[in-house]
């Protein structure tokens, strides 16, 4: 290998014992009772009131939007430490219309399967970054999104197009390297690209091999059967980790094609802070099989 | 130029022995003579000169002087300990399949609690490997662990299993029974790495939810090593013929290997190439050989049982599967392989002993020419040449 790649060697790091005794594992997930028609949103947060705030006042109006049209909304903020007064009073304020997770440790996918095992209730959940700002009322892009779930039981997830806030793409789905050096490892296609063809008469749903956890859709039996996101991930990759899994469950893989959304992508993570082990791992277990099913 | 081989046994149901005399076969075809030395054989690898050749330094260097052997290439012990004492009489090199970690050997340990295992392995590392010409490895997972990071990767191939090519879609049949199998040796003394208490587990997971889904397993062994199978419901086939295991491995609907250490598993990818999607575990080179990795038993689990609804699902995976190993794993590209890294031997010792012989010369002019044509110039110029030759014949 390359010296250059050579941190992305997926032998590496793990050695074949520490593999041996994840591999032996018998780990499930719970399983949870009846899971009623409905939507559940998880939103992990830490302070940020300017974000958060807004976030939930937005869910909120939301959640009286869908109840007209007898769709359940669930709002569940899985707190990993926040101490800011003004997002105390705005859990205290909403505390019958949202449900909060108190004193987690911060940890992307133990914080999100927590908080699913613990409080989600519907068949559709929604893991959400507390950075996602919407342009226009979100009803109709969540109606369409509960819709197609309805319509097509094929589809396991589905996420949705991301824009920075100067409005050029940041996230239409993710794809791989299929050769060379890189192979196996994910990128985003047309990052910020300027103008986004994405001005449609009706909203189209693409199929993509993966998409971003900062806004990604999941019915949530499928996400209880592959054991949620996998907690080996330190930092990275658990998002595309379970569209994966979920792929190889024959379930598909789709993007909600849309410009409404914008993400203040790094606006909880530090810039530079790539997790080469966490990559490493992914190459490792998903570089034949991206190869086989999309390339 | 020949090339002398060595192997500890020629044994049939041992992949190290389908690799060496593979490669024999292929190279022949390439032009490039090459003999097997081992310690025991069974006689069942017809196609190739296969010698019973003692492992001390006097005997094969007898031998390589009588037969003028060019290269020596050690695929086992105990013929890589006495590679470095043959560097005088031709090129030596080592070819690693890799040794299953110390850890599923307890029985070995020495008093000072470190194994015999991990000794010869350090010592390999420290005394042997840099004194070879060079070291290949079977797989980038065998690459690292043995330590020899500059190790280049040649992948084993796998055509020499029967094409019969993908199963046609009513194989997967919605009705009938989801059939499930392994195949492995089934003795003790490699149980531990083997997996076989985890293959167990999974069988007993599925019996515990009365599903209707049925285990079997394949390999060398006892009648004795059979009945423990049977006993926990798995249909044993024990020391079946090559034709009973393309056969098994052919009409399975799902092949799995619980292994918890492989170089490269040669019955895995067997299985694929018969049409066989495979399921592992992500440990040794698995992540190499096989699209449908599972990260622990669970996960494993719950694929069978996802492949049990969904049959449609199980015959895309069972393509899928046979295409990547059978576009990936080829014998001839391994042939090839080895002959390039004979030629850049030559391009770095062109004032050496190999710079003097003819097949190195005739190697270099035809890889040069490949080189610059391509392959399908290559063969319009054979073409040419043989339409040519034989107008002139008429």
């Amino acid at each position: 290998m390359d010296a250059r790649y050579e941190k992305l060697n997926p032998y590496l790091t793990h050695d074949n014992k520490s593999r041996v005794s994840a591999a032996v594992q018998w780990a499930q997930s719970d399983t949870k009772g009846a899971l009623e028609p409905g939507l559940s949103i998880v939103i992990l947060n830490l302070n940020k009131p300017e974000l958060i705030v807004p976030l939930i006042e937005t869910l909120i109006q939301l959640q009286v939007c869908l109840k007209q049209k007898e769709i359940v909304l669930e709002i569940i903020i899985g707190d990993t430490g926040s101490t800011d007064p003004q997002v105390r009073n705005c859990y205290k304020k909403f505390r019958d219309q949202i449900k909060v997770g108190e004193d987690l440790k911060y940890h992307f996918s133990r914080n999100n399967n927590e908080m699913f095992a613990k409080y989600v209730t519907r068949d559709l959940v929604l893991f959400m970054n507390n950075d996602i700002i919407f342009r226009t009322d979100p009803n109709k892009l969540f109606c369409d999104m509960i819709q197609r779930f309805e319509k097509t039981p094929q589809t396991g997830i589905i996420g949705a197009t991301l824009l920075y806030d100067d409005l050029r793409l940041q996230h239409h789905g993710i794809d791989f390297f299929y050769r060379g050096a890189l192979r196996g490892l994910s990128y985003h296609p047309g990052h910020r690209d300027e103008k986004p063809l994405l001005n449609q008469s009706h909203r189209p749903f693409w199929m993509v091999p993966a998409v971003t956890g900062a806004f990604l859709g999941i019915r949530s039996k499928l996400f209880q059967q592959i054991g949620g996101f996998d907690r080996d991930y330190r930092t990275e990759c658990q998002d595309i980790d379970l569209c994966l899994m979920a792929k190889s469950r024959g379930a598909k893989i789709e993007l909600m094609v849309t410009d409404e959304i914008i993400h203040l992508e790094n606006a909880t993570r530090e810039k530079g802070s790539e997790d080469w082990v966490d990559r490493q791992k992914f190459v490792r277990q998903w570089s034949s099989f991206v190869e086989v099913m999309f390339e | 130029m020949k090339i002398l081989f060595l192997a500890i046994r020629m044994h049939n149901g041992y992949g190290v022995s389908v690799v060496v005399d593979e490669l024999a076969v292929r190279l022949g075809s390439l032009g490039v003579k090459s003999i097997i030395g081992c310690l025991e054989s069974d006689n069942s690898f017809v196609r190739s000169d296969v010698r019973i050749l003692q492992p001390t330094t006097e005997a094969l260097r007898t031998f390589i002087r009588d037969h003028g052997v060019g290269l020596v290439i050690a695929h086992t012990s105990p013929y890589f300990e006495l590679l470095h004492t043959l560097r005088e009489d031709a090129y030596v090199w080592a070819w690693e399949h890799g040794e299953p970690s110390p850890s599923f050997f307890p029985d070995s340990i020495y008093e000072d609690g470190e194994t015999s295992r991990q000794r010869r392995a350090d010592y390999k590392l420290t005394n042997i490997y840099p004194k070879l010409d060079a070291v290949i490895a079977i797989s980038e997972f065998v690459r690292n662990d043995i330590g020899w990071l500059s190790a280049p990767v040649i992948y084993n191939g796998c055509d020499h299993v029967i094409d019969l090519s993908i199963k046609p879609r009513p194989f997967f049949n919605d009705a009938k029974p989801l059939r499930v199998g392994t195949l492995l040796r089934l003795g003790k003394g490699e149980a531990a790495y083997k997996g076989i208490q985890p293959f167990l587990d999974v069988a007993s997971y599925f019996k515990k939810q009365n599903s209707p889904v049925t285990f079997e397993i394949m390999g060398r062994g006892s009648p004795e090593d059979g009945e423990e199978f049977a006993k926990h419901g798995i249909k044993p086939h024990i020391n079946g013929t090559d034709e009973e295991r393309s056969a098994y491995l052919r009409g399975l609907d799902v092949f799995i290997s619980c292994s918890l250490w492989e170089g490269f598993n040669l019955p895995l990818v067997e299985a694929q190439a018969s049409g066989t999607v495979a399921l592992a575990l992500d440990v040794g080179a698995h992540p190499e050989v096989t699209p449908f990795i599972c990260k622990n038993l669970a996960d494993l689990c719950h694929r069978i049982e996802t492949y049990d609804r969904d049959r449609h699902l199980l015959y895309v995976h069972s393509k899928e599967s046979y295409r990547f190993v059978r576009g990936r794993f080829l014998w001839d590209q391994c042939a090839l392989e080895l002959f390039k890294l004979m030629i850049s031997l030559y391009g770095n010792a062109r004032s050496g002993r190999l710079a003097k012989s003819r097949f190195a010369h005739l190697a270099l002019k035809a890889f040069d020419y490949f080189g610059r044509i391509g392959l399908k110039g290559t063969l319009k110029k054979t073409i040419q040449f043989v339409s040519f030759k034989l107008r002139k014949l008429s």
